[in-house]
This record gives C-alpha cells, structure tokens and sequence, in this order.
C-alpha cells in the first residue's frame, strides 16, 4: 500500500509519517506542489493525502493533472480551509474525500482505508478481523459466521476500532466519531464507558477471540487472543 | 413623551404664532378703524349742533319748525353753565320695539340772553357698528383662507422639501451591518441633506469596516489555530501508543488531549458562525422534520436514560420544511441538546413540529434565564466548563438568515423556544 503526503508543515508530515509506518503503508511525502506533480507523474500511489494551501500553488491542480493523465489515484484533501467551496470544488475534481485539520489520526486512518477498499474492489464492504466479519453495508457483524445482535452504536465502536486495530484508539476520537460534536466529554466518556462494557460483554457470550484493551484509560485497543 | 413628526410640530408652532399675530392684529386693527368711524360720527354731530345752535339762536331762543325735525335734538335750560361740549355714548330707550339702542351723544351748552340752556344730539352708532362688522367679516374670511393655504403650502413643500430626508431614514433603518451591499444614499439637492447623507455613508462604512475586520479576525484566527491544533493532536494521538508509557503520564496525556478538543471544538463552532453569518449554506431542499428530529434524539439517547428523563413527540407526521439540511440539522441538534443539557433528573422534553413551527419544551434545574441574553455569544448560564454558551448563538442565527423568528419563554415550569418558520 503506498500513500503520498502532500503537506508543508513539517511538523504534521512527521505525525503522518509515523502513523503511516504503523499501518504499514510506505509513503513518499512532497512538501511542494511542484515536488507533488513530479511524483505523481513518476508513480501510482493507493492513496494521496493533499493538502491544498501549498507554499508554490493550489492542491487543488494536482486533482486536474491526475485527471488529465487519467490516473485513479485515490485522493484526501486535507485543508485547513474548512471551505464548502473548496469541498465541493475538490470533491468535483475527483477527490474522493475532504478532512478538515485538525483530525483524529484514526479517523484519517477509516477514510484511507476505505478510498483503498473502493479502488480496489476487493470485498469492498467488509471488514475482516481474526474470527470476526463485519459488514459495513449492511451494518451487521458475524463471529464465526453467527450473526451478533448489536446495538448502532456499538457497531460502529468495533467498526472503528477494528480499522484502527494496529492503534490506540483514543477515547476522544472514539466519542467524537459516535457522537460528533453533539455531546460534551465529560458525559461522553461515561456512556462511551457502558457501550464498551455491553460490546465486550457480547463478544465474551459470541466466543470472539478478540479482546477490547483498555489503555490506562486513555484509549482503546482492539487484540487479536 | 411620545416624539411628535417635525412637520407637525412646525405647523403647530407657526399655527400658534400666527394666531396670536392675527389676534394682536384685530385688536389694533379693531380700536383704529373704530376711533376712525367715531370721529367721523363726532364731526357730524358738531356740525349739526352749530346749525343747530345757529338756527335756535336766530329764532331767539325759539325752537324752529326746522330744528323739529332733528328728533333727536333736544334743548333744555339749565341753571349752571359749563363750557365746552362733551362727547359720549349712550343709550336709549326705543318704544316701539322695546329696546335699548346706542346713540353717539354732544352734549353742549349755550347761553341766548342771559339764559343758559343744554343741548344733546345723538345719532345712532348702528351705521358704525355695520361698518366694523363688516370689516372683521371679511377679515375673518380672509384670515381662515390665509391658514388654509399656509397649512397647505407648508405641508406640501415641507414634505418636498424633507423628502430626501425621509428617504435617508428609510434606508438607514433598513441598514444592516452585516448585509453584503454597502449604504448608498446619493445626493440631495438641499445642501444640508447633501452632507448628512455624505457623512451618514462614511459612518456606515466605517461601522461596516469594522465589522468586516472583526470578522475577518475571527475567520483568520480560527482558520491560523487549525494547523498547530492538528499537529499537537495527532504528538499525542502517536504518544498513548507509546508501550512504555506508565500511568500517570497517560493521565497527563488524556488531560491533554481533552483541552486539545476542546480549543478544537471551540474552533470549530467559530468557523461555524462565521460561516452561517457568511451565508455559506445555499443549497435549499425539502426536509420532513420527524426523521431529522428522531435521529436527532439518538444522540441524547444515553442522556436521556441517564437522567431518566421522559421524552415527548408531537410531530406533524408530513412536516415539510425548504432549507439547508445542515443548517436545519445544527438547529435542531443544538435545541434538543440545550434541552437535554439544562434539564434535571427525571425530568421532561416536549417537541412539538409542524411545516409553520418547531417547539421544543424541557424542564430545567436553573429558574430563571435572562431571555434577552440568552441568544448572546458566549453567555452561560451554567458553571459548565464544557459549555461556551455558544450553540444558541448559532440557532439564533441560522434563525436571522432564515428569516425565521425564535422565541425563549418560560410557561408553568417549562422553558420553551419556539421557532416559527
């Protein structure tokens, strides 16, 4: 799997890069549009996180070259300009996704993944984890092959926490994917805290030979046993 | 005291003024045509008492035939003389239709012989009392047609004159600081309206300038926060993997993290308000409330078991609304969420919806809220630090853009904000 970072901070690139390398993705990073012209041109990336306020242009032109030269790369823009116009605009020039800095990395990480799924084809709606299989179309979970009965919620807790396996799952980004910005932290954490405790319960009655990691109380992890 | 419009102050003032000059008019007026009349009448009466004494001297003392005929003309002998002839006025007795008439009166005195007499001659004052009458008839007529044509000319130019005068408050009133077109009033032809719209433009502008400034600030501000705020979260995202992390710095870290979200929420919503205030939302489409509104409730679901509080819904089953999706979604979704937030254990939340109106209904642990403040930016009511009093601010003006009104009123133990479409 390999990504492209088109970014000028350098600060960021580093993050990016450390959090490319635990997902095991190898990455070449372009810090300038022309830098990222060059390399697009030179070779196919899985996925190109872009970042339109370059130093020497608009991002936003590297989606018409792909598109001149038509390339299928799978593209983010990752904006500081939490813009309509520039969404709209980027997602028209064939981006496939728009985030708006600041992000939760593992929430970077769930688009990436599925920009990936959707170029490549393969089982595009599921998600596979040790003996578990979850279906994101149809919103259901198999653990070996026997359907388990979970709430919304708690489905997208183990959705997100199984494409962020390699990661701890902070608790922040795990509230925030659920509830968005509708609710405060404080009381987030506490119900985040009793769907946690109802999935591990359901995956203990299921035989699931996985197990939801409490990191100090900071995150969540998801283990394979 | 209620303010009174200038053009009727000024017609009133100058309506007073032109009485009183009208009424010290008639006075002189009045006394210098009488004193006129009067003297005229008096002249008369003097020539005919010197005929008269002449014609009463050469008959010797005699009334003649002639003198007979002045009626009222009567000689009387009297014992003491006195000089000189006096005039006044007078009243008589007329038998015949029984009434008092006024006379002007000479009386005068003369001596034939030795012999002293007194001489009165009166003329009637009728003639002079028809003469000034008649005056201040046609005063008055004229007078009534001078208020009337003043009123009217007054009127008529003062609204020409004050037109353009009008028109610059009409505007100004329209005038909105955050509306996209800048004031323009244009010139008058009356220098002095010429000017005020000239310095009422550039105070505009200047008041416009500053807003647009002040927003920008915001707008950049937030926009410059974005970059550092997603570097400092994803060091610490990348930090509680860290395996040989202990304890108490994940604790320090989670503190971490936590501000981190919160400037980031705070940065968020900001961006959010500029953006509602920018009119960034166009796109417009139809909305049926009752879904939007239950899958609202599902991010309270936890809230509302939590406090066990008993939720309502009274949702016209096809209430339609045309609007911006995320926008009527903000609206209800900071609604709902004030409802849930400020309400009490075991309390109550009442939605009612229709295409006209959304009501939303709650219980609340805090009594009495400040309805003109509510809507303001950054006021809470709460010691919540994980509230910036900023989501009203927000429905307040999606409200604005929408043209929509919202009401905050407090009913038998209710809070209720109403918004009518």
């Amino acid at each position: 799997m390999k990504i492209l970072i088109v970014e000028d901070e350098v600060d960021l690139i580093s993050s990016l890069v450390a959090f490319a390398e635990k997902e095991k993705y190898s990455c070449d990073v372009a810090r300038t549009y022309l830098e990222a012209t060059d390399k697009v041109a030179l070779y196919d990336y899985d996925c190109i996180l872009l970042d339109i306020n370059l130093p020497d242009g608009n991002g936003l032109n590297l989606l018409e070259n792909l598109k001149e030269v038509n390339k299928t790369d799978g593209v983010i823009i990752i904006s500081a300009r939490n813009s309509i116009d520039d969404k709209i605009k980027g997602l028209n020039l064939g981006a496939d996704d728009y985030l708006t800095k600041p992000f939760h990395l593992s929430e970077l990480n769930a688009r990436i993944q599925a920009v990936i799924r959707r170029k490549k084809f393969d089982t595009p709606h599921k998600l596979k984890f040790a003996d578990m299989e979850i279906d994101l179309q149809q919103h259901s979970v198999k653990i070996k092959n026997v359907p388990v009965n979970l709430t919304k919620k708690e489905f997208d807790i183990l959705q997100q926490l199984v494409a962020n396996k390699n990661r701890v799952l902070s608790r922040n980004a795990l509230a925030e994917y659920i509830w968005g910005d509708h609710v405060d932290n404080v009381a987030s954490f506490d119900f985040l805290f009793v769907h946690i405790k109802n999935l591990k319960k359901k995956l203990k009655q299921s035989e699931a030979s996985v197990e939801i990691k409490n990191i100090y109380g900071v995150g969540y992890q998801i283990v394979e046993l | 005291m209620k303010p009174i419009k200038l053009l009727t102050l000024t017609t009133r003032n100058y309506l007073i003024i032109f009485s009183i000059l009208i009424f010290l008019f008639f006075a002189i007026f009045y006394s210098l045509i009488r004193k006129e009349v009067l003297r005229s009448s008096d002249e008369i009466l003097y020539n005919k008492m010197q005929h008269g004494i002449e014609l009463f001297k050469r008959n010797g003392g005699k009334l003649s035939p002639d003198i007979v005929l002045y009626s009222d003309f009567s000689i009387k002998p009297t014992s003491k003389h006195t000089l000189g002839d006096t005039y006044s006025d007078t009243t008589l007795y007329e038998s015949v239709d029984r009434e008092w008439d006024e006379f002007r009166k000479l009386t005068s005195y003369t001596s034939i012989d030795g012999k002293y007499y007194r001489i009165e001659i009166v003329v009637p004052l009728l003639e002079t009392h028809e003469i000034i009458d008649g005056i201040v008839q046609s005063l008055i007529i004229i007078f009534i047609i001078i208020v009337i044509v003043f009123y009217g000319a007054t009127r008529y130019l003062s609204r020409k004159l004050w037109h353009s005068f009008y028109d610059t408050l009409e505007q100004l009133n329209q005038f909105k600081v955050d509306h996209p077109q800048e004031l323009v009033l244009g010139s008058s032809r009356v220098k002095e309206f010429d000017l005020l719209n000239k310095s009422i433009e550039s105070l505009t502008q200047r008041t416009r300038n500053a807003f647009q400034s002040q927003k920008q600030f915001i707008e950049n501000a937030s926009h410059e926060m974005q970059t550092p705020l997603a570097i400092t979260q994803s060091k610490l995202e990348l930090l509680i993997e860290d395996p040989n992390l202990t304890e108490h710095q994940s604790q320090l870290i989670q503190t971490l993290i936590n501000s981190t979200d919160r400037l980031t929420r705070l940065n968020k919503t900001l961006q959010l308000l500029s953006k509602i205030e920018n009119q960034q939302f166009i796109e417009q489409e139809q909305l049926f409330l009752k879904p939007l509104i239950e899958q609202t409730l599902t991010y309270f679901e936890e809230q509302q078991e939590n406090l066990q509080i008993d939720v309502k819904l009274k949702i016209e089953q096809n209430a339609v609304i045309t609007a911006n999706k995320m926008l009527v979604d903000l609206l209800l979704t900071n609604l709902i969420k004030n409802a849930f937030f400020h309400n009490q254990p075991n309390g109550r939340i009442l939605i009612e919806a229709s295409s006209a109106s959304f009501t939303i209904l709650n219980t609340s642990s805090a009594d009495v809220v400040d309805g003109n403040k509510i809507f303001n930016r950054f006021y809470k009511q709460s010691a919540n630090k994980e509230s910036w009093g900023l989501g009203l601010a927000i429905v307040k003006n999606i409200c604005t853009i929408n043209q929509w009104t919202i009401t905050y009123s407090k009913k038998n133990e209710l809070h209720s904000f109403e918004v009518l479409f």
